[in-house]
C-alpha cells in the first residue's frame, strides 16, 4: 500500500464552459476568489467535484457496467451506486464490516472513490484538487508544483476569458427546409402566423489554449486502485476529455498530461482489468444482493417486508446471472471495453 | 479472444521519457485499452507555458501610456476624414464599428491592413486623408511600432473602445474649437488691417 500524488496539466483544446449560473440567457463561468501579494481577484477554475466525476467515476463506472455485461439490466439503486456513489436508503444505518471488505475487494474503483451502501457510508481514498487556471494571478499557487512558472510573467486571467453565442433553429422561420418543401411561412407554422421561437443564447468561456493545473492524491492504496484510476483517466481522455457543459457543441475538451515524472503504466491497468474479469460473477452478485435487497444487506434481521426483498433480490440475482451467461456468449464477438470507449465518445 | 494491441488514436509527441519496456509486448496487448496519457518533462512544460507568457508585461509603463495616447490620437483624427456621404449623426457609432470590424478582419499584426479597413469603413476619401496633417502625423508614430507592439496597440483600442472614443471625442472637440478660435482671431486681425 502506498500513497500517490499525481499532478496534471490540462490544455483546453476547445472553449471551456464550466458555468456557475446564468444571467438572463447568458451563461457565466465559475470563478473562485484568489488572494495573492497583489490583491484579491476572481479567477475562472474547474471544480474538484466536476473533475472527480468526469475524469474518474463516470468513465470508470461506465466501463465496469459494460465489462460486467450489465448494460440495460441495472435498477436505479445500482445505477446510483455505480455512477453517483449511491445514497443511504436503508431504514437504519449500521456498519457491516464484511460488506465493506467485499466491496473493497471486488471494486477497487469504489474503494478509491468511496460510496454509500444502502445502510452505510464508506469513505474513499481519493482527494481531487480543483483545476487552477495557469495565469498571472495564480502564479504564486502554481509555482510550488510547476517550477517553470517562476521564469515567466504569465498572461492575466481575463485574457483567457472569451464569449460565445449560438442560435437555436426553428422550423417556424422560413428556412431552407421549409422552402425546399415549398411551404409558405404560414404553412410552415401550422396554418397560423406566429412569431419565430428561435433563441439566441450566449455565455462566457475559458479560451482554447488556456491551461489548468490539477491533481489527485491517492491515499494508502494498492496497485489495483491505481490501475482503476489510470484506466478511468485514459477512458476520459479517449472520449474527448470533456469537463463542464456544452460538450454537445464541441466545448469542454481538455488534453491532459501528467507532470513531475508520474508515468502511466500499462501493467497496472492490465492488472485491474484482469481483476475485474476474474471477479465478474462476484461483482454482479454483490450488486444484485446489496441493491436488490438481497441477503447480505439484511443479515442483521429481516422483517416480513425484508424477507420479501431478499427473495426478490435473489430472483433478480439469478436472472442477472443467467443474463450474464448469455451476454458472455455475445461478448465473445464484441469487447465491452471497446463498446464503452465508443459509448463514452458519444 | 485475441484482440489487437493497444491502438494510438493520437500521437504522443510530448512525452520525453520513453519507457525502457517499449520494445516488449504491452501487458495490455490482449485487451483493447485507450492510449497512455503522456508525461511532460520540465523542457516540455516550459515550452507549453511559453505560449502563456505576457510579452507586453516586460515593457515599461511609458510604453503602455504611449499606446493609450496613440489610440486616442488615432481615433481623434477620424472625424476629420469621415466620409461626407455618411450621416454625420452616426459619427462615433461608425468610428466604433470601424475599429471593431477592422480588428476582426485583421486579427494579427498587420497594422496597415487594419488602418486601411478603418478608412474604408468610414468612407474616408483619399485626398482628404492624405491632406490631413494630423492623420499623417499619427501614421508616422504608428510606423515606429514593431509588429508586436502594433498588435498590442490594436488590441488595446479594440478592448477599451468606449474609454478611448470618449477621450478621442474630447480631444477632437478641443482641437476643433482651438482651430476655430485661431481662424476667428486671424479673421479679426485681417479685418482690422483693412
Amino acid at each position: 500500500m502506498k500513497s500517490y500524488t499525481i499532478e496534471c496539466l490540462s490544455e483546453a483544446v476547445s472553449p471551456i464552459t464550466h458555468a456557475s449560473g446564468t444571467s438572463g440567457n447568458e451563461s457565466i463561468i465559475a470563478r473562485e476568489i484568489v488572494c495573492n501579494e497583489s490583491g484579491t481577484y476572481s479567477i475562472p477554475f474547474l471544480s474538484g467535484n466536476a473533475l472527480r466525476h468526469r475524469t474518474i467515476r463516470e468513465p470508470g463506472a461506465l466501463w465496469l457496467i459494460d465489462r460486467l455485461g450489465l448494460r440495460g439490466q441495472l435498477n436505479l439503486p445500482q445505477l446510483n451506486f455505480l455512477l453517483h456513489g449511491g445514497n443511504l436508503s436503508g431504514s437504519t444505518s449500521h456498519e457491516n464490516t464484511r460488506l465493506i471488505a467485499d466491496m473493497h475487494r471486488l471494486f477497487p474503483l469504489f474503494r478509491l472513490l468511496g460510496c454509500s451502501l444502502p445502510s452505510q457510508i464508506v469513505a474513499g481514498s481519493l482527494d481531487v484538487w480543483r483545476g487552477t487556471l495557469v495565469c498571472r494571478e495564480n502564479s504564486q499557487a502554481i509555482r510550488a508544483y510547476v517550477a517553470a512558472v517562476d521564469e515567466l510573467i504569465l498572461l492575466p486571467s481575463e485574457r483567457f476569458v472569451t464569449g460565445y453565442q449560438y442560435t437555436t433553429g426553428d422550423a417556424d422561420s422560413l428556412n431552407i427546409h421549409s422552402r425546399e418543401a415549398g411551404l409558405s411561412r404560414i404553412e410552415a407554422s401550422g396554418g397560423r402566423e406566429r412569431k419565430t421561437s428561435r433563441m439566441i443564447y450566449a455565455g462566457q468561456a475559458v479560451a482554447k489554449g488556456a491551461m489548468f493545473h490539477h491533481g489527485y492524491v491517492l491515499k494508502h492504496v494498492s496497485e489495483l486502485n491505481v490501475g482503476a484510476f489510470l484506466l478511468s483517466m485514459r477512458l476520459w481522455q479517449a472520449a474527448g476529455g470533456t469537463i463542464g457543459g456544452s460538450a454537445r457543441v464541441g466545448h469542454g475538451r481538455l488534453k491532459t498530461s501528467y507532470l513531475n515524472g508520474f508515468e502511466d503504466r500499462d501493467e497496472l491497468v492490465a492488472a485491474y482489468v484482469e481483476h475485474v474479469d476474474a471477479n465478474r460473477e462476484a461483482c454482479v452478485e454483490f450488486l444484485m444482493d446489496v441493491f436488490g435487497g438481497g441477503a447480505k444487506e439484511n443479515a442483521g434481521g429481516e422483517s416480513a417486508s425484508g424477507e420479501k426483498k431478499v427473495k426478490s433480490g435473489r430472483k433478480a440475482g439469478k436472472a442477472a446471472r443467467s443474463s450474464l451467461e448469455s451476454n458472455s456468449q455475445q461478448s465473445e464477438e464484441v469487447d465491452p471495453l471497446a463498446v464503452a470507449a465508443v459509448e463514452l465518445s458519444r | 479472444m485475441e484482440l489487437q494491441a493497444e491502438t494510438n488514436r493520437e500521437s504522443q509527441p510530448q512525452s520525453q521519457s520513453q519507457s525502457p519496456a517499449k520494445s516488449l509486448p504491452s501487458p495490455l496487448a490482449k485487451f483493447f485499452a485507450p492510449s497512455r496519457i503522456p508525461t511532460l518533462d520540465t523542457v516540455a512544460i516550459r515550452q507549453r507555458l511559453a505560449g502563456l507568457s505576457d510579452r507586453s508585461a516586460a515593457k515599461p509603463p511609458a510604453f503602455h501610456n504611449a499606446v493609450k495616447e496613440l489610440a486616442v490620437d488615432f481615433c481623434a483624427t477620424l472625424p476629420r476624414i469621415f466620409g461626407s456621404e455618411l450621416d454625420r449623426m452616426t459619427l462615433w457609432d461608425r468610428i466604433g464599428s470601424a475599429i471593431t470590424t477592422s480588428r476582426a478582419k485583421n486579427p494579427g499584426e498587420d497594422v496597415d491592413g487594419f488602418i486601411q479597413s478603418v478608412c474604408d469603413h468610414i468612407k474616408a476619401s483619399m485626398s482628404a486623408t492624405l491632406a490631413c496633417e494630423r492623420f499623417c502625423g499619427v501614421m508616422e508614430d504608428v510606423e515606429k511600432l514593431t509588429p508586436e507592439e502594433a498588435g498590442q496597440w490594436m488590441d488595446y483600442m479594440n478592448a477599451h473602445l468606449v474609454p478611448v472614443l470618449s477621450k478621442a471625442k474630447r480631444k477632437w472637440v478641443e482641437q476643433r474649437d482651438a482651430g476655430k478660435a485661431v481662424d476667428a482671431a486671424s479673421e479679426a486681425a485681417s479685418e482690422s488691417e483693412v
